[in-house]
């Protein structure tokens, strides 16, 4: 069918309906959605704290949140072109920071970033994996 | 100075007058009119794309090929004789110049190439100039000498509110968010807080100019002839607001257009793009109050939000409307009338409005900084020029075609329909 | 900043980080920074296979692989991948010197791969030491060196593995090409890869794993006395696995 007989006089208002709704599916999700599971769409907290153990990051924190994917992305590139090993590691991040969830999964999700690190690589987040990892 | 007079029908029947001060009263009942061609007026108007209003010779064949005009004091025609006469009060008083949605079917079947609708589309113009306040605002936007100093404004605000934000947080009792809340890079030199309050206070601005403009037009209208010697109202207020409403939602009157029948899509396309657009943005601005998203850290929603995807879709629905707009005015000149400047500042200011904001969303999925930071400063600053100026850009038509749609049905002044046409001389 | 500026850069902080500065954050990595590039320099580690001493019942080497690289095993011949791996070879001929052989098959870490060569994306490429390594996070799945490899010693994810033994190495994802690596995470630790130590603690010891270059080493004097082989010397990819009794 044509755009113009689509939305010839006669078809205007329902089509006109159907957008007005498609235009108020998200607020009907968002109320939804708070209704029947009591969630808020966005976090309270998406940053998980440091276990205060640990004084300092390998870089100032500020840095890290900004910066942290060009930062491991070199790392990467020691480790695995350049030969320099023994650094920092991405099962390390893990030793601070306890709760991937927290700390990757849902500051990513809120970003749409899709984390493509831990499907190889071992994220340690109980002590028992930890001391495992350390071997 | 030529001095002459004419019916308020505007049957066009003028006659010299040796005293104007005591124009008698003419046998049809009339008020006779005094009319003082404002010349500045009409120079004015031939700048802003009514260049062909002298070629009228009053035939009406627009009048008779307007597929809007009601049977009762139809339009272009009368118009044009009032603008050939720069007759300028009777002119922004006048609610059929908005009731004309520029169909050019007027335009394309004139004799004489006079283009009526290009004519309309330049008093529209005035009108907004006129009702505007302060006018020299609308007189800017609507001039292409002042596109860097109206770019420059936003942009030395927004930089001044950046550059001082703490000390406007600290007057404000916000805090700008350091170190451990800081989650993405934008957040810190331009909090949410900070950016509210920044749009908060120059729309409001706008939004009183807006109120100023509407209520002068709303008071010239009332004072307008068009509705008859004593106009009593066939409609309730609020009917006649939801009726016209009704009527925007599914450009109903866009359908009756013959020549420029395409802009009854591209219209719409950017109608409900900017509706699913504004809902977005006012969903946001609830933030801070609204449970249903609380947390600080509110934008940017995540690409699979139901909000992130109905922003993207009408941001999409606006991009492809004015793509089939200026499309339409490029190749279609003849059909869809000729395009000022007003008309293309808005075009082209909302098209690159949704062209930077979809850099932006790029930009940031593609990490890339500072580009995305510059991007998002440049949306900022096109939206700034797209909301503050409203009052003073064409679309500001969003104000007065609303209330001069809103008088008509009022008053029972029927728009288009064949079928209703008459029907309110009854 | 350019490249070098950053490897300098990065070196040092690296190494500041562990060393002088010792993080906490750090302490829990057991091993100093390496700069391989001039720890590896002028090594050519290589393999000595003795097949006359490997058992063709044995399995130690292919199970210490798979457990300590997380190879994927699915259980069916289309999908699983085999860093190392027993093929029984069965001559045209009969009669002497002719007897079926069980032949141990691996990457042959070739002094000219042409896996690396192809590779579009340099996914693949050869350390100092001479171990031809993959870059998974590089890799795009083309499966060119599949093709290049004369060996068909390379492999692809079709699926991702579920098992993962070892989490100390990390698993490889669906859609990249892998192959043996002498288990490099090993060797840089100074450690034997994992297949030697297996056949060893068999008690076989079949394998031998050295540097190919340092005289002193045993593989090198196995590689000088012994009667060697190399798999299709004539291709001229120059092959770093030797076998005795071939």
């Amino acid at each position: 069918m044509k755009l113009s007989t689509a939305l010839n006089r006669e078809n205007r208002g329902i089509v006109a309906t159907v957008l007005g709704i498609v235009i108020l599916l998200p607020l009907g999700a968002s109320i939804v959605g708070f209704v029947f599971s009591g969630r808020s769409e966005v976090p309270d907290v998406f940053l998980e704290r440091a276990d205060p153990r640990w004084e300092t990051c390998v870089q100032a924190p500020e840095y890290m949140r900004f910066y942290h994917m060009d930062f491991l992305k070199e790392v990467r590139e020691d480790v695995v072109r350049r030969g320099i090993k023994g650094g920092v590691t991405l099962s390390g991040c893990g030793d601070c920071h306890r709760n991937r969830n927290q700390f990757c999964d849902r500051c990513h999700d809120a970003a749409s970033v899709i984390l493509d690190c831990y499907g190889c690589h071992f994220y340690p987040e109980t002590d028992a994996e930890r001391v495992a990892g350390e071997g | 100075m030529e001095t002459a007079e004419i019916t308020a029908s505007a049957e066009t029947e003028v006659t010299e007058q040796e005293s104007p001060e005591v124009p008698p009263v003419r046998r049809n009942g009339r008020k006779p009119v005094l009319v003082d061609p404002d010349l500045d007026f009409i120079r004015a108007m031939s700048r802003t794309g009514g260049d062909s209003l002298k070629k009228c010779f009053q035939c009406g064949t627009c009048s008779a090929t307007c597929p809007l005009a009601p049977d009762d004091r139809p339009f272009p025609r009368k118009e044009m004789a009032w603008a050939v006469w720069g007759m300028k009060d009777r002119l922004l008083a006048d609610p059929d110049v908005w009731l004309c949605h520029h169909c050019n079917d007027c335009s394309t079947n004139c004799p004489r190439s006079a283009r009526p609708g290009d004519v309309l589309g330049a008093v529209r113009q005035q009108a907004v100039i006129h009702y505007a306040l302060p006018s020299f605002m609308a007189r800017w936007v609507g001039s292409p000498r002042f596109i860097p100093i109206l770019l420059l404004i936003p942009a030395v605000l927004l930089g001044l509110a950046i550059r001082f934000r703490e000390s406007i947080g600290s007057a404000l009792g916000f805090s700008v968010p350091t170190g451990e809340d800081i989650v993405f890079s934008f957040s810190a030199f331009l909090p949410h807080w900070l950016l509210n309050s920044f749009f908060g206070l120059f729309c409001s601005l706008a939004f009183l100019a807006a109120v100023a403009g509407v209520w002068r037009f709303a008071g010239a209208l009332r004072r307008s002839d068009t509705w008859g010697e004593d106009p009593q109202p066939v409609k309730g207020r609020w009917a006649s607001v939801i009726t016209v409403f009704r009527k925007i939602l599914t450009h109903e009157n866009f359908t009756f257009c013959e020549t420029d029948h395409r802009r009854s899509i591209s219209h719409f396309g950017v109608f409900f793009g900017f509706l699913a657009l504004t809902l977005v943005t006012l969903w946001i601005i609830t933030g801070p109050v609204n449970p249903l998203i609380r947390g600080d850290f509110i934008y940017p929603f995540s690409f699979f939000s139901p909000w992130k995807i109905l922003a993207n879709l009408g941001g999409m629905a606006i991009l492809a409307g004015l793509l089939f707009m200026i499309w339409d005015r490029l190749y279609f000149g003849h059909l869809a009338g000729t395009s000022s400047y007003f008309d293309w500042a808005l075009v082209w200011t909302l098209f690159l409005v949704v062209a930077s904001g979809f850099a932006t969303e790029l930009l940031h999925y593609l990490r890339m900084a500072p580009h995305r930071h510059v991007a998002y400063f440049t949306h900022l600053v096109l939206i700034f020029s797209l909301l503050v100026y409203l009052p003073y850009s064409k679309l500001a038509h969003l104000l007065y075609r609303t209330t001069a749609m809103i008088f008509a049905e009022r008053y029972g002044r029927i728009v288009g329909d064949p079928a209703k046409k008459g029907r309110a001389e009854s | 900043m350019d490249r070098r500026d950053f490897i300098r850069r990065s070196g040092t902080l690296l190494a500041g980080a562990s060393g002088a500065l010792s993080l906490p954050v750090l302490s829990s990595c057991t091993s100093e920074v390496v700069d391989a590039q001039s720890l590896l320099a002028g090594k050519r580690m290589g393999m000595v296979i003795d097949l006359t001493k490997c058992p063709s019942d044995c399995t130690a080497c292919l199970d210490a692989c798979r457990h300590e690289n997380n190879v994927a095993f699915h259980d069916d011949a289309r999908w699983d991948v085999h860093w190392i791996r027993k093929v029984n070879i069965r001559p045209k001929e009969e009669g002497e010197g002719h007897e079926e052989k069980t032949v141990l098959l691996m990457c042959n870490h070739c002094d000219d791969p042409p896996c690396a060569q192809v590779c579009p994306v340099q996914a693949t490429y050869k350390r100092e030491d001479g171990i031809v390594l993959v870059d998974h996070h590089r890799c795009i799945g083309c499966r060119y060196c599949m093709i290049a490899c004369p060996y068909n010693a390379r492999f692809f994810n079709y699926k991702e593995s579920e098992e993962w033994p070892n989490k100390d190495y990390p698993k490889r994802s669906h859609g990249v090409a892998e192959s043996c690596n002498f288990c490099a995470h090993l060797v840089d630790q100074g450690k034997q890869p994992a297949c030697v130590q297996a056949c060893r603690e068999a008690g076989a010891g079949a394998l031998t794993f050295g540097d190919l270059n340092d005289s002193q080493s045993e593989i090198a004097g196995l590689v000088a006395e012994s009667s060697v082989k190399r798999i299709r010397e004539d291709w001229g990819t120059e092959p770093k696995v030797y076998y005795i009794g071939l």
